[in-house]
């Protein structure tokens, strides 16, 4: 039944269809899949404008700028005293490899030190009240009244909560892994660090991100999810470590959100105390960190007509 | 043809809490008024349309799918209640934020979102942020994202709260001709007069149940324990009366005034139909004659007191 759109809409009690011969969009549309990403962008462009995130980025870019100068001084003295008149000639080759690995095992530790204090303001800003505002101000009525899963908005919401951190880390690796190219080591292995750092990094923050969306699922109030995000990492940190010397069991260490991190860290390094079934269980933790938050903040998201209520 | 919308025995509870009860009804396409005090379920109704609240019992259906499908929701455009938003994005960020949601390119997004806010008068402001916008700005731009897309079915809940007058009539004149598109909006709202003017078509709620739905003056007309009211303005209103006074369908009669008179009947058409007559044969002028309570705020009333158990 269609009629002209000019006309005026019918009205009956009886309840009579009344077809205007509406014509929707039917243009093209880009996938669902796309959503994260959009979500993301549009939350990274939104965060850029917080003192608060501006404020750790640039403590972020102080922190690289130090780091890079020291550790590329601690790197290029080597050099610099050998070709020297003190150096006393060439290195041997042994003394040459073993410093090669320290200074490949540093671009791991120090890019997750450097940048270890930004990296948690930035989630704590960016990712611990991001469900909670949300849950604040209702909006969620504007993402799942379209095609949004929640599935597909916490994944946006991973990503918004990791990605400045993400940036600053990954640009701290740039750095050092460029440093380490143009003093010590080959094309080789500086591709070999900036590999097993960009995993590092990635482990870091996607557990960090899935604990801070977690808490921040369970409340609405940003401040209080903030709070609990911040008690986790170094209260966690506290209490393990505490524990762990007290029953003098260094996997016990290993169990908080940034240790168990460190812990593959020093794996990667070849440098870790944990050996034989022991060895898998800073893995196991950052799943099981990692796995459990995201399976809370997807349960919540499931039952979002529960806080609305 | 199936109905744009149905909802068929529909119920939701919030743990002891009733949000509706049995709620069946079909909604087509046009401008349908929701109506109903605080606390009678619009907002959850609204919310059983968009997914976002899942019914106890009962299913939503859009064009014959049950919601929640991404499919129908591609369809659909919702204005909710809430007044903030993403306060650092611009409005016209935020907008095509929302059409880039919704499955557009990125460049089609910002272009929709330009069109969309200047139609509902936000040219100017379009560029600030959400954080500056006054409660007005915020509904037009609430309107914008829901529209957007092109959606066929629009909800709108309390799109009037916080606006001033002008903005009023501006925001009632913005959906008449959204509705006027031939596309299916429902504005929930408990400001009867604006609703009244938008449309005939409403949906009454009251204590999470379906109290009435279809057109205002039908409605009135089921509306038969309260004898319908007629205004009549005349030099001579006690003359008029006397006549009156013989008539069956009258129920009662009252003097407002010098030149005014109040009929109570139980058979507004013929009454209508008697009164011009009457006064002819008496050599009375009449000056008006107005029907007081075939307004959506009696009818409103008056289906509330019956639903309270109120005396009529």
């Amino acid at each position: 039944m269609a009629t002209s759109p000019s006309l005026k809409p019918a009205s009956s009690p009886a309840g009579v269809v009344h077809s205007l011969a509406y014509t929707r969009y039917a243009g093209p549309r880009r996938s669902p899949a796309m959503v994260p990403l959009v979500i993301a962008r549009y939350a990274l462009m939104a965060q850029l404008r917080q003192r608060g995130v501006k404020v750790a980025l640039l403590v972020g870019l102080l922190l690289l700028t130090i780091f890079a100068a020291a550790m590329g001084f601690k790197w290029a003295l080597p050099t610099i005293v050998s070709g020297s008149a003190f150096g006393g000639g060439a290195m041997a080759a042994p003394q040459l490899a073993e410093m090669v690995r320290e200074g490949e095992a540093d671009v791991l530790t120090m890019t997750l030190r450097a940048q270890f204090l930004p990296a948690f303001l930035l989630v704590l800003w960016c990712g611990a009240g991001a469900i909670s505002a949300d849950l604040m101000a209702g909006a969620f009525q504007f993402h799942f009244s379209r095609p949004v899963s929640p599935a597909r908005y916490l994944a946006g919401r991973m990503l918004s909560a990791s990605g400045w951190a993400l940036a600053l880390s990954m640009a701290t690796l740039l750095v050092l892994c460029i440093e380490r190219l143009a003093f010590q080591s080959t094309p080789l292995g500086a591709a070999r660090a900036f590999g097993l750092g960009t995993v590092a990094v990635l482990l870091e923050l996607t557990s960090m991100s899935a604990v801070a969306l977690g808490v921040s699922s369970l409340t609405r109030r940003k401040g209080l999810a903030q709070a609990m995000f911040a008690a986790i990492v170094f209260a966690g940190w506290v209490l393990f470590r505490s524990l762990g010397a007290l029953i003098r069991a260094p996997w016990v260490k290993t169990l908080d959100l940034v240790s168990c991190v460190d812990a593959m860290v020093s794996q990667f390094n070849h440098d870790s105390p944990l050996r034989g079934a022991q060895a898998a269980i800073p893995a196991l933790a950052w799943l099981v960190w990692t796995a459990g938050a995201l399976a809370l903040a997807g349960w919540r998201l499931s039952r979002a007509e529960v806080n609305r209520v | 043809m199936s109905a744009v919308l149905e909802f068929v025995g529909v119920s939701k509870w919030y743990g002891a809490v009733l949000g509706l009860r049995d709620v069946s009804l079909q909604i087509n396409p046009g401008i349908t008024g929701l109506l109903g005090p605080n606390g009678a379920g619009k907002s959850t109704l609204l919310k059983c349309m968009t997914g976002e609240v899942r019914p106890s019992r009962g299913e939503v259906r859009m064009f014959g799918r049950r919601v929640p499908d991404p499919e129908v929701f591609r369809k659909l455009g919702y204005a909710p209640e809430i007044e903030v938003f993403f306060e650092e994005l611009t409005g016209r960020e935020f907008v095509a934020h929302l059409a880039e949601i919704s499955g557009f390119a990125r460049d089609e997004a910002d272009r929709r979102a330009a069109a969309v806010l200047q139609r509902v008068g936000l040219e100017s402001a379009m560029n600030r942020r959400v954080s500056t916008y006054s409660k007005g700005m915020r509904q037009r731009t609430k309107l914008a994202q829901a529209i957007l897309h092109e959606p066929e079915v629009v909800l709108l809940d309390e799109p009037m709260t916080g606006l001033d007058p002008l903005g009023r009539a501006q925001m009632v004149a913005l959906i008449q001709s959204i509705g006027a598109e031939g596309r299916t909006v429902i504005v929930s709202s408990h400001i009867l007069d604006e609703v009244e003017v938008m449309t005939r078509e409403i949906v009454v709620l009251y204590q999470g149940q379906l109290l009435a739905q279809g057109d205002l003056h039908a409605i009135r007309g089921l509306i038969d324990r309260h004898p319908h009211h007629l205004a009549l303005r005349t030099p001579k209103p006690r003359e008029l009366a006397a006549a009156l006074a013989n008539e069956d369908f009258v129920v009662a009669l009252r003097f407002d005034g010098d030149d005014r008179l109040m009929v109570e009947t139980r058979d507004p058409d013929r009454c209508y139909s008697a009164v011009p007559r009457i006064a002819k044969q008496l050599g009375l002028p009449l000056l008006s004659l107005t029907s007081p309570d075939d307004n959506l705020g009696a009818v409103f009333r008056y289906l509330t007191m019956g639903a309270r158990g109120g005396a009529a």
